[in-house]
């Protein structure tokens, strides 16, 4: 069976699992978008009670980018449904990569990611009159999708593991997330923490992609921001192919261990 | 109202939780969120501002605790097919609701406790608690209004589909809305009326207040809307929750979910 067959089956199910939670666009709009933007809008806020307007554009440009990872993180949740489903052990057992129909099921967040993102950066650059520096603000969208595409790769990695305690896949994401929010240059540079914890984010998604989203806003040069979607697209890559190989692997154990039941 | 029932309730929910992680993941996560906060804080060179973060890390983690957590309680009861034999036993299923609903709300104080160390360890920051008093019994009708206006949610999140896009929806608008974080000065004036309504705003400005050297000033009519709001919340959640047993009831969905 081919690859695209597999995935395109795969996706069918994903657009379910997201219609379960909006099934329109408007109730997206009113209910997602919502929440995104009011706790993106929370943390801006304490930039203006610290009294700096350069703290408030910082801490939006930062969190506009990271709610497209986090919303793309649910790809984590959705990595373990089969086992509460039942229907996990089929694709196990089916001759197809259990990576390809997984990839299918989850790439919806990942669009969901690329949209969030999209959508809390139009509202917060509204919100906050956020200064745009044209025509070099029309590449940000590009630099979102690196980033999500980026995300994604690592939580398929992370989903990969939590399919064998699907238990812990809310607190999976949530730590995840929250992790990567703290480290990777969302509300502090990466140069505030010390040089062991520089040294884990420089091969983690989002912490490359969002300096060149910085320089990006910022006025620098295109080099520097070619460098850095580079260096997100070589880890996002790196983390994708560990999760495919993990995702492999770990049905493989719970194959001969027998632990792809349902639960 | 029997004490040993409340106290069975509340033991059960302690059962629970030590065994299922998704009733206590809000403790591991939110206070995780300080961090953030507090580096934000650290690094504008405010270290005076880490008391907003500590009380956000509280109030977001009681929040959670009540009205996401504690909210899916009778979601749960009704999936695990006890929900029948609840309604059905003498005993008001209201009541060990809120025995079961109170116990995971206290838990959400850890929250605070956890900011606090990551405080003190993490950036070398101390807060001290200038008014303890108003500081506990803040914190203590916070709980208790927490785990009366859970009463709401718990009723209605089992109702329909819709409810749980909902319940995913309202901890952004809660959390800006009552101050959690940032005072609610910060927000455009035409929102700020809204806040007086939700009592995590009063929690947030008398926990704040408490933890800086200054008296707090109008204390018992700020504990007395924490009071209010509490005791609304949980007199509709109570009425919710017997209409919506009632519609079960009639329709024979009892143990159906």
């Amino acid at each position: 069976m081919s690859f695209i067959r597999v995935f395109q089956a795969g996706f069918v199910v994903g657009r379910s699992d997201i219609a379960v939670f909006w099934w329109n666009w408007k109730l997206w709009l009113t209910t997602w978008i919502l929440r995104v933007v009011t706790s993106a809008a929370t943390w801006i806020l304490l930039g203006r009670l610290i009294g700096s307007e350069d703290r408030v554009f910082y801490l939006l440009i930062g969190n506009a980018v990271i709610v497209g990872p986090q919303a793309a993180g649910w790809v984590v949740a959705s990595s373990t449904w089969d086992r509460f489903e039942g229907t996990y052990p089929m694709l196990v057992i089916a001759p197809s990569r259990l990576a390809h129909a997984m990839m299918g099921r989850t790439s919806i967040w990942l669009i969901n990611g690329i949209l969030t993102s999209l959508a809390t950066f139009v509202i917060l650059i509204a919100l906050f009159r956020l200064p745009l520096p044209f025509p070099g603000a029309l590449f940000a969208p590009l630099i979102i999708a690196v980033v999500c595409a980026s995300a994604y790769g690592f939580s398929l990695f992370v989903g990969s593991i939590v399919i064998r305690i699907p238990q812990t896949r809310n607190i999976a994401h949530n730590l995840a997330t929250t992790l990567l929010m703290a480290f990777c240059g969302v509300s502090v540079p990466v140069s505030f923490w010390p040089v062991w914890i520089q040294r884990i984010v420089s091969v983690m998604p989002v912490t490359h992609g969002l300096l060149a989203m910085r320089l990006l806003f910022s006025g620098a040069a295109i080099t520097p921001i070619l460098q850095s979607v580079a260096a997100e697209m070589a880890v996002g890559l790196a983390w994708f192919v560990l999760g495919v190989m993990t995702m492999d692997y770990m049905a493989n154990l719970g194959r001969r261990d027998g632990s792809i039941e349902f639960v | 109202m029997p004490l040993r029932v409340l106290l069975v309730a509340a033991c059960t929910q302690l059962r629970i939780a030590r065994r299922n992680i998704e009733n206590i993941y809000p403790l591991l996560t939110i206070p995780l969120q300080s961090l953030i906060s507090l580096a934000i804080i650290v690094h504008s060179g405010r270290p005076d501002l880490a008391r907003y973060s500590l009380v956000a890390s509280l109030l977001m983690t009681v929040g959670q605790m009540s009205f996401f957590d504690a909210s899916e309680i009778l979601a749960q009861d009704r999936n695990h097919q006890i929900l029948e034999l609840a309604v059905a036993s003498p005993t008001t299923y209201a009541w060990p609701l809120i025995a079961r609903i109170l116990v995971l709300t206290s838990m959400g104080i850890g929250g605070f406790a956890e900011s606090w160390l990551m405080a003190r360890f993490v950036f070398g920051i101390h807060v001290a608690i200038f008014h303890p008093v108003v500081f506990v019994i803040t914190l203590v009708f916070t709980v208790l209004s927490g785990a009366a206006t859970a009463l709401i949610t718990t009723a209605v999140f089992c109702l329909t589909r819709t409810t749980r896009t909902y319940q995913n929806a309202i901890s952004g608008p809660l959390y800006l809305l009552s101050g959690a974080l940032v005072p609610v000065s910060l927000l455009p004036a035409v929102l700020r009326p809204v806040s007086r309504l939700i009592y995590l705003f009063w929690s947030a400005d008398l926990l704040r207040e408490s933890m800086q050297p200054g008296d707090p000033l109008f204390i018992i009519p700020r504990l007395g809307a924490i009071v209010l709001l509490g005791v609304a919340g949980g007199a509709f959640g109570s009425w919710l929750l017997g209409r919506m047993l009632n519609n079960l009831r009639r329709e024979g969905t009892l143990g159906l979910s």
